[in-house]
């Protein structure tokens, strides 16, 4: 009996010696063996595809294994990385049209090659002709030539006022790849081909579930290695994330309004910066399927109806701020265009003849958590007030939401854009082909154009906005913000709304 | 048996894919893409063909063992992910198969010969095991032994050749959160099917003719009753495969499960095709195991 306590005491002892150890794994695991530190990020959901080209969403690592042509800062002013120069220039074809830029001599791709101009010219006629979400921003058949060595030049067919943001890391433009992979786009399946300061090990990376990046030894600039590896990893529920934070796992992580207030507990810091409008698209705005959505006295009473601050303030724990109008960087019309107004949202369906109210159907992407389906649950509710009725579908997946727009049966749907230029922002939702039901106002796209071929397009875009809310072809509720947790051992990580709420990684440093 | 379930199995995955609303097309192009470059990408891939066209096209280069590509990341091997991702879903269930076998028969058995008390608490604990969602252990768990006791690491997983002693402790806490359910209805089943052993005539004899009570306990009656057993712990580990997918989410594992929401919700059907056949694959090795056994454990089984 004796002999099997001590057999038991033994290996509880063992149990409990392991489990101790096993705390200290996470210290262990920061500071390897080489001197600098391990960095350790979580991200709500893997890179889509390392393949800047085809990416369908943001990613704030890329910059960490491909280099940009240019780097927008923190203040959002914009400065060289593989670019040292740049400027519009008149090619006699009126402004915004023609624009050249210059590479540093020292820069090469994690496969040891050199970024010279024909690398680049390459890789940006590659991005328009692969067809993925951002190839549209330079319009239809823009030319990329190399100039010599080092100089690259850009003739686009219709004016592009913002060339200098969009090869930042923010639009994945300047995110230049190595011919090699360019020629063999499935290469991009099997690592990073960039010129960052990180390259992505294969070995060490499972595919949409983590990747290790190893320091690129042909990276010569600016932001140097500063860590002996980064890893990404991936939760895709935010309390796992959470868990990982508070028990030490991770250094940075992205965050969300429902677990904000345990991480800052977790002593670590907040990060945030207001990032995208999170809205209803009232696509059928002449009202094919829905007829009320046609009158734009019905689209405005909706916009009166909703107490957006009770809403931010409720749901989001201040990680949110009310708006009645799609946000754009350069031209936005006031955010509180539709105050809490039910009265005159009542007045409003009165004159336009609904008075006894009506029915609208939409759809909405659950995945978005808090600012999915409980968003527009209460917006809906405050809709039954004045006597609409909201039907909401729930979207599984994000290929259900998309399938769902594309069905043209829903007069309105869930979307969310960050507060992006003017021109990328218009065509994305108001120019043809892109409204779904190949719907545009005239007018819009009038002013749109008048803009882009003025020496100053601002007050041709002010009108424009101004008319997108008066008619209220949005219905918006609140801008949600970005947020990122940062532990004590990273410093450096900032954003802002200038630079889209974005991190850039390669900015970071050890503490 | 195995060949016409497989075929079965991937056919209807096959099916059920196709008729989920999405393709993989708009998963590329994004969001705003146009009706027409969807058309144009789903041409491009071969998608715009009839279904039994594509079925025929995977099933013949899988005949050769050629899974295929993943069609959202068009390069990366299917044979090549799954087997980066299977150590992780093989480790996890046959953790959890081990803690299942180990506390549910041995709380079925020590509640059959002990009865009483311990007998109502087996019953009790089977109802809460039942009761209790693996995911919502799981939180329990992580929240007590990895962010307040800091004992366990709260997620991930790292592999046994990295390091043998962060691989167990990498798995603890899943392995717990995934065999805790089972361990309730085995144990359950193993009670009831040792009482009925021990009611039974031969075991009256047994201890008529003084056979002592370890040998009439392990060698007479859990053997006979191992066959009960046997039937409910080849079920479970097929409810184990389906409990992979949560406990993999809520403990960040690289694993088959993970994989399966993550290429299905990108509706990557060659993707989940390969973990369809692989997890068809495993279920009919465990029915064989489980039949083999079955002729260990009484020999009649082989003559009929």
């Amino acid at each position: 009996m004796l002999r099997k306590y001590h057999r038991l005491c033994f290996a509880a002892a063992l149990l409990a010696l392991a489990c101790l150890s096993a705390g200290s794994s996470g210290a262990a695991a920061r500071a390897s063996a080489s001197s600098k530190p391990v960095l350790r990020m979580g991200l709500g959901a893997p890179p889509d595809t390392l393949n800047p080209a085809l990416t369908a969403g943001g990613n704030y690592t890329e910059p960490l294994y491909d280099a940009p042509l240019l780097h927008m800062q923190t203040n959002g002013k914009i400065v060289g990385d593989l670019a040292t120069s740049w400027h519009y220039y008149n090619a006699g074809r009126g402004p915004h049209k023609d624009f050249e830029l210059t590479l540093r001599h020292d820069a090469r791709f994690s496969d040891g090659e050199q970024v010279d101009a024909s690398a680049v010219a390459k890789w940006l006629t590659y991005f328009q002709k692969a067809k993925g979400n951002s190839s549209g921003f330079f319009g239809l058949n823009a030319k990329f030539v190399a100039h010599g060595k080092w100089t690259v030049q850009i003739h686009t067919a219709t004016p592009v006022p913002g060339i200098p943001q969009l090869l930042t890391e923010l639009y994945h433009w300047g995110s230049v790849q190595a011919p090699k992979a360019v020629d063999k786009p499935s290469l991009f399946s099997k690592g990073s081909w960039g010129a960052g300061p990180y390259m992505v090990d294969p070995a060490q990376t499972i595919n949409g579930d983590h990747y290790t990046l190893v320091p690129n030894p042909y990276y010569r600039g600016k932001f140097g290695p500063k860590w002996s590896k980064v890893t990404l990893k991936v939760f895709a529920n935010p309390s796992t994330m959470l868990a990982a934070i508070r028990s030490g796992q991770i250094d940075e992580g992205d965050g969300d309004p429902t677990t904000a207030a345990a991480a800052k507990a977790a002593s670590f810091s907040i990060v945030t910066a207001p990032y995208e409008t999170i809205m209803l698209y009232i696509s059928d705005f002449q009202g094919t399927v829905s007829k009320p959505m046609g009158d734009a006295r019905v689209r405005q009473a909706m916009n009166y109806a909703v107490d957006r601050k009770t809403i931010a303030k409720t749901l989001f724990n201040g990680y949110a701020t009310p708006t009645s109008v799609l946000l754009v960087s350069d031209a936005s019309a006031p955010a509180n265009y539709y105050p809490y107004n039910p009265a005159k949202a009542k007045a409003l369906l009165e004159a336009a003849g609904y008075a006894d109210g009506f029915t609208v159907n939409t759809h909405v992407f659950a995945p978005m958590g808090q600012f999915g389906i409980p968003l527009f649950q209460a917006a809906a509710s405050y809709l039954a007030k004045v006597g609409i009725t909201m039907k909401i579908k729930s979207d599984a997946t994000g290929g259900e939401w998309v399938a769902e727009n594309n069905s043209k049966t829903f007069p309105l749907y869930f979307t969310g854009y960050p507060i992006v230029p003017t021109t990328i922002m218009t065509p994305t939702y108001l120019l043809p082909p892109k409204n779904n039901f190949g719907q545009y106002d005239a007018t819009v796209k009038k002013l749109y154009y008048q803009g882009l071929n003025a020496a100053n397009p601002m007050p041709s875009w002010k009108k424009m906005w101004n008319r997108v809310a008066a008619q209220g072809y949005f219905f918006p509720i609140v801008l949600q913000n970005s947020i990122y947790y940062v532990s004590k051992h990273v410093g450096g990580v900032t954003t802002s709304q200038a630079r889209d709420a974005q991190v850039v990684p390669t900015e970071w440093y050890p503490k | 048996m195995a060949i016409p379930l497989l075929l079965f199995v991937s056919a209807l995955s096959f099916l059920l894919v196709s008729i989920t609303p999405g393709s993989v097309a708009q998963r590329i192009l994004g969001p705003f893409a146009s009706q027409d470059a969807i058309d144009r990408l789903q041409r491009a891939m071969g998608l715009d063909k009839p279904l039994y066209d594509q079925y025929w096209q995977w099933l013949s280069r899988a005949f050769h063992g050629n899974l295929g590509v993943s069609t959202v990341t068009q390069g990366e091997s299917v044979t090549q992910t799954i087997n980066q991702r299977l150590p992780v879903s093989i480790s996890l269930i046959a953790g959890a198969l081990i803690v299942t076998l180990v506390l549910g028969v041995g709380f079925g058995v020590f509640s059959a010969v002990r009865g009483g008390l311990a007998g109502r608490l087996v019953d009790g604990l089977a109802l809460l095991g039942f009761a209790l969602p693996s995911f919502w252990i799981g939180a329990v768990l992580v929240t007590l032994f990895a962010v307040e006791l800091h004992w366990l690491p709260a997620t991930g997983y790292v592999p046994l050749t990295e390091s043998p002693r962060r691989w167990i402790l990498s798995l603890v806490l899943p392995v717990v959160a995934l065999g805790l359910v089972a361990v309730a209805n085995v144990a359950k089943q193993t009670r009831e099917a040792m009482l009925d052993a021990l009611s039974s005539e031969y075991v009256r004899m047994a201890w008529a003719s003084g056979v002592s009570a370890s040998s009439i306990f392990f060698r007479h009656a859990l053997k006979n009753a191992a066959i009960r057993v046997l039937t409910v712990i080849g079920i479970t580990v097929v409810g184990l495969l389906g409990g992979t997918v949560l406990v993999e989410t809520v403990f960040a594992l690289p694993g088959l499960g993970g994989l399966a929401v993550n290429a299905t919700s990108a509706h990557d059907l060659p993707m989940i095709q390969g973990v369809v056949v692989y997890f068809t694959l495993i279920v009919v090795g465990v029915n064989l195991v489980v039949d083999l056994a079955y002729t260990w454990l009484d020999p009649r089984v082989r003559t009929h």
